[in-house]
């Protein structure tokens, strides 16, 4: 029974730093490199990554635009518009 | 965290100090209190009244005088001590923060790179003194950016501009 209060306990405990999700992550993503998304999430997300280690993530933003995300196997990130 | 127990340091001693001074007078009042007879004599309770209202009213300047000095020192204490921040601290902290997302962090860190090469094409073209305040704006900007990234680690956010000046110099000394 303790236990179970316990983890009750620990669930509801506010965490210092909420975690960011894929879709917001991405959103933030576009806008840091300077493309309007007209909100915090994007949603329709397809994700692909070759076998060189690049991956390709395409989304849609709040306002309808719909980009590419190029992150490469240096790591370095690109985004480009699809429409 | 360490920050927050860096500054609480030297904080502590000058309020105690301001404590003992502000004792002090107050231990003079109660000694003419106990010496003289109030009880006996309404003239002498009324001049032992009027010499503790003089104390009393002495005792701000003394404590102005002694406090500011101190006050100073702490002060002088603080702005020398806040830098202590170490980079390596700082980049493994915004490589395990949960404040900003992986690609997020992946396109800063790109951003990063690129001033650097911005910095050390400028170094080699020997045009980095002419153009560093222009250097310093975009250095600014951008710092402003992850800062604003990190809205949901604000611990992090306060030392990362507490640290601007080493992060800045780290930039100017690496091409040095």
């Amino acid at each position: 029974m303790k236990i179970l209060w316990v983890s009750m306990a620990l669930f509801f405990l506010p965490t210092q730093v909420l975690a960011v999700t894929s879709a917001e992550d991405i959103a933030t993503t576009i806008m840091l490199r300077g493309h309007p998304c007209g909100g915090t999430a994007v949603s329709q997300i397809e994700d692909q990554a070759d076998g060189a280690g690049n991956r390709t993530i395409r989304a849609t933003c709040p306002n309808g635009n719909r980009y590419q995300v190029d992150v490469s196997s240096e790591g370095r990130v690109s985004v480009k518009r699809l429409n | 965290m360490v920050l927050g127990l860096f500054l609480s340091s030297p904080i502590i001693p000058t309020v105690q100090a301001g404590c003992v001074k502000q004792v002090e007078p107050e231990a003079n009042i109660e000694h003419v209190s106990e010496t003289g007879n109030i009880k006996a004599n309404k003239t002498d309770a009324n001049k032992i009244e009027s010499s503790t209202k003089k104390k009393v009213e002495a005792e701000p300047v003394a404590v102005v005088k002694t406090i500011p000095k101190k006050a100073a020192k702490t002060v002088q204490k603080k702005s020398v001590q806040t830098p202590e921040i170490s980079l390596e601290q700082l980049v493994g902290r915004l490589k395990e923060t949960k404040a900003i997302g992986f690609l997020t962090k992946l396109a800063i860190r790109s951003d990063v790179f690129d001033f650097r090469d911005t910095v050390e094409s400028y170094r080699k073209k020997k045009a980095f003194e002419a153009n560093a305040e222009m250097l310093k704006g975009r250095f600014d900007g951008l710092l402003l950016k992850i800062m604003t990234l990190l809205e949901r680690d604000p611990d992090l956010s306060k030392d990362i501009h507490l640290a601007r000046d080493s992060i800045w110099k780290s930039f100017v000394e690496v091409q040095s």
